[in-house]
């Protein structure tokens, strides 16, 4: 058996009012690639930010090839011999790619390009060391940080989320260079919340969940279904009393919608449903899946590359975002404080931020009027109208989103991770808020990433896999049916 | 143990007024302290100069020969023996009372001379010159003036009756009021002895006689008032050394309202203003220093004269007590008693009105305390004698004791004189040298006060040509060439330097004074400076005038004598001199270093500065009758600019092209109102003007927008970089085709028909009701409307506003370009109400402080209002300092920069909290 390059004891990291890392126990042995998996705020960063030295962590200890060692900075990292390719390259555009690889060393130029050549051959990590580095591809740019590595001597490589950003063939480039890697006896970290390519380079996978190892398992002791579960967790917070759905006419249709995320990859591929009035449709899925692009399509904030969407039987795929409110389209983001809320603004502005009537003179006194009536009627606590809605409550901000999307008086609301960051009885307002909405015959788009919440708000489940509904099953907690979902979600179509 | 920069969670409220208040009275603690810095490094600076030159002067002289330095010690110990011989010498032999007397009275009459000299000057002094005092005379007597005018009028009006036979007047009388009015001031001889020989009885020739007077009768006036003022003038500028350009405004001020009162008919409030002006002419620039150090130069001097003439009286009424004594024994000796009984009484009195007359004086009776005891046991005892006497037949009878009573006392009445004398000519000695002393201090500053009369770079260049003569002279006798030239060109630094020194003392102190109507102190100070510099000055003229007879004489009659001898005499005539002139500057030197002491210190005359410039800054600006009027000029367009700036301000656009689209408003105003609606220019068109001068501000601006919004270019760079094109299209236009034929790269100015209108008479122009009324369109812009609205979401999330379905590009390119329009109008509005035309180098920066004019208000529009009226008082305050206290410009423009540094400063530690964080 190989040793142990690096082992890290009992971390514990706390971001104000965040538990961001909570006794996290992880370790690399030479020659194997570890996986670290999870969802988006799940630590995985955060846990590599530690070991790169970006970090500090408030409890916890390091070792490196059993010593203890207190890593002050990643140029410290660099010198134990721990290097990281992050998710945004630190290169200089304007320089060579040699010129990059001997920032920080002495080398004379014509030796550090002979050794980067000699690397990259031996890697199969093709590129130019003459080459500026504005003129190559992304794939490049990936390939040269972990030259740059490499040539410092790196033992221990982390590449956060490397493939996020790679075509396929350049994906599979880097999975040959890694397995060169590690037969060299180089430690390599890898960082994804992609399950198949998980299951092709991993050694191990230690799943993380909202800051605890949820489990390490060896190759051959995992598959695709079970690492979905363990990303996503099957805890039942409460049961929600709600009647039987009553679905009436057909509100919105989304037919074989292509669209791009912001990195430029096709986020949506071809996706189609639909909701009818009076009806929740759950969307479960890994993160990263293409929810937020899904939401964004809908509510108009993102092009539509393809594909169709019809809204009550018109077409608003090309509609603007105002014209979408104004046919009554609500939307509850992920991002409260990003992007559903102007921080600085009062409550009270807050509650027309999107508004139906379009008006040329502001009148605060009846804006005020009115927003004291939805905090009455929504319970907002909240000092005055003219607070600013920063100094509110996570519950609160969300209250405040909610009363505001309710009051366009919607016929189909969306809503992406409502109940993230809550407490239990902000989240069962907001379940309460939605079904009652429900019962009014608005059809509602729920998109979640825990599977309790969808079993209790949902009349339908749909899975979403590289932003393609998989299939759809009922909200239904037994064992077989979240085993059900956990495939799909794995891409497993059942 | 460190300190850690926290971010607070809320930024406290009371920061939106805390910040700017704070920033603006850290900035203008700056300010003082650089003011101070400045004030106090100026005078110190030249003082400095004039040292160094000084010191190295001595060195070079200190490498002449050694010889000539005992020559020159030699002569300081002969000067001092003759000296010596000519104090006075008040110590007297204590024996020879009569001599002492002599002498005594000696002295009494020196200071009784001195101190009658000394009046008769100050007397002169104050009145002079005559001229001046006359017409101030004339002034104070200009009624009788008018009066006689009044009269000549009557009395031309009553002939005229009498031609008419409509009144029976007697024209002798107005005649007569004429005559006397103008006898009583003795002025107009001609016209009153013309007016006395005028015929009554023929009324028609007589008024012809009579207009033909008053025909005369102004312009004789006027001349009167104009030849006298002008001698004044003449007078005045030689001798008070002012310069006649600093008060030449005021007597064309002067002559000025002498010929409006004059040809307004004798108007006596005109006559008043010119009178007013003269006493201010006379107060500031002349007489009022002189007289006041002739007065505090007498007063010891009146002191000392008066104890002098007490002790004197004194003594002569101890003679009277004698003289009586002897009288009583002559005339008991004859047997006369009938008077012996009053004379005693006599003796008493005399010797009590002696010891009283001392006793009343406070130096007196403690020098003479001894003498006044004895004196006062004298007197009680003669008046015993006194009391004793019976009747005449009864001192008849007792004649024999009663003399040898009085014989006693007549002895001790002598004693005690002698004895008076002794103790007085303790003390006289002293009191001649004080009274001389005191004269001669006088003397002194009657003499410093009297060189002013001579101009001083006169003196100098006087110095320097004596200097060059002297030195060809020396260098044909073959003296070290080297070292005097050195010493030679040192010289002419030390003249140079105390002249520059001097003059820039000159300028600067008494401007300060009559600006900041500081004390009478800085006058004296000022003129005490040049004194002492114009007395050096002279002395060593004097000396070099002396130096040059020497050698003539030392020549002269040696026609004979061998080079060597030649050389030497000159060499040594010249060293003395060279040695003289050293001991003349160090001398100098001390002087004005303990008079800048005496006087209190730079340091205290610069906190004075200090406190003058914030009392300019905060009152100048704000007096109507002062700075107001600038200050809501200058308030104008800093209000345009804000205001626009605050609206993309608070979408956090940050447009610092304020300036560039502030250029454009000027350039199309200016383009509009010269080529476009020249030729029938009216007030019409400035509405139009105005329009298409924003629009332009607007175009400029939305370049930037469009920019920004469409290909994400940083609006900072963009804009900024449009300002120079501004600027330099600006200048293009300046230097090319739009210059106006003349010499200066400058434009026509604008038809005075499309000039802004002004509030009534005053120089502000109506730009200002404007620049208010869009402050009000501004407030209900961002408060009232959703767009307004809208632009504060973007400013804050921009996310959210795309959320909330806003079209942030387009409202990018719409806020800048309603920001642009702010600008151009306010440049417009600037072009048309202030500057009329364009010159080369017009950079005001309007659009620059209008940044920080936005800060300071905190983005809110009634704020701006608020912060660009105090800035514009900044700015004209600003002004007004550099004015008084001759500040550089890149002052004011400093505390401007530091109150943006401390606004930004501060914000950042509103945002954040220091903590101390122990490890």
């Amino acid at each position: 058996m190989s040793s142990t390059l690096l082992e890290v004891r009992g971390i514990v990291k706390r971001f104000p009012g965040v538990l961001a890392l909570n006794g996290v126990n992880f370790d690399l042995k030479e020659g194997e690639v570890h996986t670290l998996l999870g969802e988006n705020g799940a630590g995985k960063t955060t846990l590599m930010n530690i070991i790169f030295g970006l970090y500090k962590a408030d409890e916890g200890e390091i070792l490196f090839r059993g010593k203890r060692v207190h890593i002050k900075s990643p140029y410290h990292a660099l010198q134990l011999g721990i290097g990281m390719v992050q998710q945004h390259f630190t290169l200089v555009p304007s320089f060579t790619v040699t010129e990059n690889v001997s920032l920080g060393t002495k080398d004379p130029p014509n030796k550090v390009a002979a050794r980067v050549k000699e690397i990259s051959e031996e890697f199969g990590l093709e590129v130019d060391p003459y080459a500026k580095i504005w003129q190559l591809s992304v794939g490049e740019r990936q390939r040269v940080e972990i030259i740059k590595l490499l040539y410092a001597g790196a033992k221990v490589v982390i590449l956060d989320e490397p493939t996020a950003v790679l075509t396929p063939q350049e994906t599979e480039a880097l999975f040959k260079a890694v397995r060169k890697m590690t037969a060299q006896g180089t430690g390599v970290i890898f960082i994804s919340h992609k399950l198949n390519e998980v299951m092709e380079i991993s050694d191990r996978v230690t799943v993380l969940r909202k800051g605890t190892v949820v489990g390490t398992l060896k190759r051959g002791e995992f598959d695709k279904n079970k690492l979905a579960q363990m990303m996503v967790g099957r805890e039942v917070v409460m049961e929600i009393e709600r009647e039987k759905a009553k679905p009436g006419d057909l509100v919105i249709k989304v037919d074989d919608v292509y669209a791009k995320s912001d990195k430029g990859h096709l986020a949506l591929n071809g996706i189609s449903f639909e909701i009818r009035a009076g009806e929740i449709l759950g969307i479960a899925g890994v993160a990263g899946n293409g929810q937020r692009e899904l939401a964004e399509v809908i509510t108009g904030l993102r092009k539509v590359e393809n594909g169709r969407v019809e809204f009550m039987g018109r077409d608003i795929t090309n509609s603007s975002v105002i014209e979408r409110i104004l046919a009554g389209i609500a939307y509850i983001p992920q991002d409260r404080k990003g992007v559903a809320l102007s921080p600085n603004l009062s409550v009270a502005e807050n509650l027309f931020l999107r508004r139906k009537e379009k008006k040329i003179w502001f009148n605060k006194s009846v804006i005020y009027e009115h927003a004291r009536r939805y905090i009455d009627e929504y319970k907002i606590k909240t000092p005055s109208p003219a607070t600013a809605v920063k100094y509110l409550s996570g519950g609160n901000m969300q209250k405040v989103v909610i009363a505001r999307e309710f009051s366009l008086e919607p016929r189909l609301i969306i809503a992406v991770h409502p109940t993230r960051g809550l407490d239990v009885a902000s989240m069962e307002f907001v379940y309460r808020s939605l079904i009652k909405a429900r019962d009014e015959g608005v059809a509602v788009l729920l998109l979640a990433g825990e599977l309790y919440e969808i079993f209790n708000l949902s009349d339908r489940v749909g899975v979403i896999y590289e932003g393609k509904i998989v299939g759809y099953t009922t909200p239904d907690p037994s064992p077989e049916n979240v085993e059900k979902i956990g495939l799909m979600m794995a891409g497993v179509a059942v | 143990m460190r300190f850690k920069l926290e971010r607070r969670l809320d930024i406290p409220k009371w920061a939106g007024i805390f910040i700017p208040i704070v920033s603006v009275v850290f900035s203008l603690l700056v300010m003082g302290i650089v003011i101070y810095s400045y004030m106090y490094s100026k005078p110190s600076y030249l003082k400095r100069a004039i040292f160094g030159a000084l010191n190295e002067y001595r060195s070079n002289i200190m490498r002449i020969p050694e010889e000539s330095w005992n020559r020159y010690e030699k002569l300081l110990k002969a000067g001092r023996a003759r000296a010596a011989i000519a104090i006075p010498k008040g110590k007297l032999s204590s024996n020879v009372s009569s001599f002492a007397i002599s002498r005594l009275e000696d002295v009494f009459r020196a200071t009784e001379e001195a101190y009658k000299f000394v009046r008769d000057t100050s007397e002169s002094a104050k009145s002079f010159p005559g001229d001046f005092n006359e017409l101030k005379k004339l002034h104070d007597n200009i009624g009788y003036i008018v009066k006689a005018y009044n009269a000549l009028n009557r009395t031309i009006d009553d002939a005229k009756s009498i031609m008419n036979k409509e009144c029976d007047c007697n024209l002798k009388e107005g005649i007569n009021s004429f005559v006397e009015n103008l006898s009583r001031i003795g002025v107009l001889e001609d016209l009153v002895s013309e007016a006395k020989s005028v015929d009554v009885t023929d009324p028609e020739k007589a008024v012809k006689e009579l207009e033909n007077i008053r025909s005369k009768f102004p312009e004789e006036v006027k001349a009167l008032f104009t030849s006298k003022m002008e001698s004044s003038v003449k007078f005045i500028s030689s001798r008070c050394s002012v310069p006649e350009s600093s008060w030449k405004g005021l007597t064309l001020d002067y002559e000025n309202n002498i010929d409006n009162a004059i040809s307004g008919g004798f108007n006596p409030i005109l006559f008043e203003k010119a009178s007013s002006i003269l006493n201010s002419i006379s107060t500031y620039y002349c007489f009022a220093p002189v007289v006041k150090i002739w007065n505090d130069s007498l007063d010891p001097l009146r002191t000392l004269h008066r104890k002098a003439s007490i002790v004197e009286e004194s003594y002569s009424q101890l003679s009277n007590a004698l003289r009586s004594s002897q009288g009583v024994l002559k005339s008991l000796e004859k047997g006369r008693t009938f008077f012996v009984k009053d004379t005693i009484y006599s003796m008493a009195r005399y010797v009590r009105n002696s010891y009283r007359k001392l006793e009343r004086d406070g130096f007196l009776s403690s020098v003479f305390a001894r003498r006044i005891e004895s004196l006062k046991g004298l007197y009680e005892d003669i008046n015993d004698l006194y009391k004793s006497l019976g009747k005449p037949s009864d001192i008849k009878k007792n004649a024999e004791q009663i003399s040898k009573k009085v014989e006693t006392l007549s002895k001790r009445i002598e004693s005690e004189s002698k004895g008076f004398n002794s103790d007085f000519i303790n003390v006289a000695e002293g009191f001649a040298k004080d009274a001389l002393d005191s004269f001669s201090g006088i003397q002194n500053k009657i003499f410093k006060r009297g060189s002013i009369e001579s101009r001083i770079s006169e003196y100098l260049d006087l110095l320097m040509d004596t200097y060059r003569y002297k030195l060809e002279e020396a260098l044909d006798g073959g003296i070290d060439r080297m070292k005097l030239n050195m010493a030679y060109s040192q010289l002419e630094n030390i003249s140079r330097n105390l002249t520059m020194f001097l003059r820039d003392i000159a300028d600067y102190y008494p401007s300060l004074n009559k600006k900041m109507r500081l004390s009478l102190d800085y006058e004296t100070y000022v003129f005490g400076m040049e004194a002492l510099r114009t007395h050096a000055s002279q002395d060593i003229v004097y000396d070099s005038y002396k130096a040059k007879d020497d050698m003539d004489r030392a020549l002269s009659g040696k026609r004979n004598m061998s080079k060597e001898e030649y050389t030497k005499i000159l060499h040594g005539i010249l060293e003395d001199h060279l040695n003289r002139v050293y001991a003349i500057l160090t001398k100098l030197k001390n002087d004005l270093n303990s008079l800048t002491k005496s006087f209190g210190q730079v340091s205290r005359v610069s906190w004075i500065a200090v406190g003058s410039a914030y009392k300019q800054l905060s009152t100048w600006p704000f007096i109507p009758s002062q700075g107001l009027p600038d200050t809501i000029n200058y308030m104008t367009p800093l209000l345009f600019t804000g205001l626009g700036l605050v609206l993309v301000f608070q979408m956090k656009l940050w447009n610092i092209g304020a300036e560039g689209q502030f250029y454009l408003g000027v350039m199309t105003a200016l383009w509009l109102s010269l080529f476009v609606f020249d030729k029938h220019p009216s007030a019409a068109e400035i509405p139009v003007i105005l329009l298409l001068g924003g629009l332009a501000g607007a175009g400029w601006a939305a370049i930037a927008g469009a920019l920004k919004a469409f290909l994400n270019i940083d609006e900072i760079v963009s804009t900024l970089m449009l300002n120079y094109i501004a600027f330099h299209w600006m200048e293009y236009l300046v230097y090319g085709p739009w210059k106006a034929p003349t010499n200066f790269p400058e434009t026509r100015e604008i038809p005075h028909q499309l000039f802004l209108p002004t509030f009534g008479t005053s120089r502000v122009h109506t730009g200002i009701l404007i620049a208010v009324s869009l402050s009000v369109v501004v407030y209900l812009l961002m408060k009232k409307t959703w767009w307004g609205f809208d632009l504060r979401v973007i400013g804050d999330n921009p996310n959210a506003a795309r959320y909330s379905g806003v079209n942030i590009a387009k409202n990018i390119v719409l806020a800048m370009a309603v920001s642009g329009f702010f600008a151009g109008l306010g440049g417009a509005t600037q072009m048309l109400g202030f500057e009329h035309k364009l010159y080369h180098g017009y950079a005001p920066g309007y659009g620059y402080t209008g940044i920080i004019i936005a800060w300071l208000a905190r983005l809110d529009p009634w704020a701006t209002i608020l912060v660009s009226f105090l800035f514009g008082g900044f700015l004209v305050g600003g002004d007004q300092i550099q004015l008084v206290l001759k500040l550089p410009k890149a002052m004011v423009v400093a505390i401007e920069g530091v109150i943006l540094f401390s606004l930004i400063a501060s914000e950042v530690l509103f945002k954040y909290r220091i903590r101390v964080v122990r490890k």
